[in-house]
């Protein structure tokens, strides 16, 4: 499958499903209608991960709400929040968190700000909705990979999916406590699964820090793509570039 | 590319007495131990003047507010990183980085409050992230050049495209110290440790020789 450059696109609604589209990500509205209600948990472990042990201290819980929970039980409910949804990844990315208002969002999503009430308290809560399912959806992407570049490549796949909650993500950890700390669980975790990749090509205690080191690199890299600081790059090709770093670094010996 | 250069001009146009010099010294000192107690946000002009011992009043006859305080303490940072850091090269263009990277992390040791004070500031947008992003592209560039030096001299891996590995560098500059000097989450790393883990992802990669 191909990912378009994410700059000047215009999504024209008629891409196919697999297709990432920074406009329309219908893949998350349609599955997530179909699936089971599943708190997020960050201590849920990332299958034979060999480095779990070291993550103990670190372990928090997020409860996020999925998608799912539609108060009404038809699909037209089910689309406004869908709808929601959407419009937040879009307008957090262009201006993150506090330059967001819930009006925006409400208008670009085409709803009333009384339908939004109705299944958001505040703006806080509709956040730990997105935060819920992008982390959600990194567990599985990371989950699903098979070596080191499928893993990063991941990565960067899903937080351009979800680029609205990476870059409000990014702003409340500078400036809320309790969200640095659920910040600093997802790190180890999703470092642990990038160490668990370079198993059989680096030792573990150097995997351990190589992989903190790509999971901060990936983190910045995400965020200055969703804040629209630096050129879109591909995925592939980015992820290629990190896996040779870390085994060989970017010099020829 | 031109250097770019934090700018910070005193809301006073009169020359500052010796006494005055002193005054101003005592709050900016304060003005760092606070950034780096509390953070940006929860720092005030008050309690920068009660922490150097003057009183508000006084403390407004130099700065505006406490981004001008901020302002004036980037300027010298600024300046101390031109001055004191580099990223060497070798006549190929392989980085022989480790003692570059090591002194880096000293200087934001050394600033810790200031740059916890800046990444604060980056989100929602301020002046503090244009600077951000001028010095970010400044560096990149710099760093661009040399792995284009070390491509012609066929000395890059196969296959790394340039502009990529440009921008994880930076990112890489610019991450890694924000975890480990100012979030603190790399527990069981010293700095020498981080010097060499960020010397091994850029350089000579994790696996065994």
């Amino acid at each position: 499958m191909r990912f378009p450059d994410p700059a000047g696109t215009v999504c024209s609604g008629a891409h196919n499903q697999t297709d990432w589209c920074q406009d329309h990500d219908q893949r998350t509205t349609a599955e997530d209608a179909r699936r089971p209600a599943q708190p997020v948990s960050l201590t849920a472990s990332f299958g034979s991960v060999g480095v779990e042990a070291d993550l103990t201290g670190y372990t928090c819980n997020v409860t996020a709400k999925t998608i799912d929970e539609d108060p009404a039980g038809d699909t037209s409910t089910l689309s406004t929040r869908a709808r929601l949804l959407n419009a937040g990844e879009g307008l957090f990315s262009e201006r993150g968190f506090e330059e967001t208002r819930l009006d925006d969002i409400c208008r670009v999503a085409g709803v009333t700000t009384g339908a939004f009430y109705g299944y958001f308290a505040t703006k806080a809560e509709f956040f730990a909705e997105m935060l819920g399912a992008y982390v959600q959806d990194l567990e599985g992407a990371l989950d699903a990979a098979r070596s080191l570049e499928e893993s990063i490549e991941a990565y960067l796949l899903c937080a351009r999916r979800h680029r609205g909650a990476v870059r409000a993500s990014f702003e409340l950890t500078l400036a809320d406590g309790g969200h640095q700390e659920l910040r600093r669980g997802l790190r180890e975790k999703c470092a642990a699964a990038l160490a668990w990749q370079m198993r059989g090509d680096i030792a573990l205690s150097r995997a351990r820090v190589a992989s903190k080191m790509l999971i901060d690199a990936l983190d910045q890299l995400t965020l200055s793509q969703a804040a629209g600081w630096t050129e879109p790059r591909d995925p592939a090709e980015m992820a290629a570039t990190l896996a040779t770093m870390a085994r060989r670094g970017l010099f020829l010996r | 590319m031109s250097r770019p250069t934090i700018n910070w001009s005193s809301s006073q146009d009169r020359q500052l007495s010796v006494r005055g010099a002193r005054t101003r010294t005592r709050i900016v000192a304060a003005a760092r131990e606070m950034f780096d107690e509390v953070g940006f946000r929860e720092t005030t002009m008050q309690s920068i003047a009660a922490r150097a011992g003057v009183a508000s009043g006084t403390a407004y006859q130099y700065f505006q507010d406490k981004s001008d305080v901020l302002l004036y303490l980037l300027s010298e940072l600024e300046e101390q990183l031109y001055r004191e850091t580099r990223l060497h090269a070798d006549e190929t263009g392989r980085f022989r980085g480790l003692q570059d990277i090591a002194r880096y992390l000293d200087v934001y040791r050394t600033n810790r409050g200031l740059y916890r004070a800046w990444w604060e500031m980056l989100e929602p947008p301020t002046r503090f992230t244009e600077v951000w992003r001028s010095l970010a592209a400044y560096y990149r560039t710099a760093i661009r050049s040399a792995l284009l030096h070390a491509k012609a001299n066929g000395v890059l891996a196969d296959g790394v495209n340039v502009e990529i590995a440009s921008d994880i560098i930076v990112s890489i500059f610019e991450r890694s110290p924000l975890t480990h000097i100012v979030l603190g989450w790399n527990e069981d790393l010293a700095d020498e440790d981080l010097a060499a883990a960020m010397a091994a992802l850029i350089e000579t990669g994790f696996e065994a020789n």
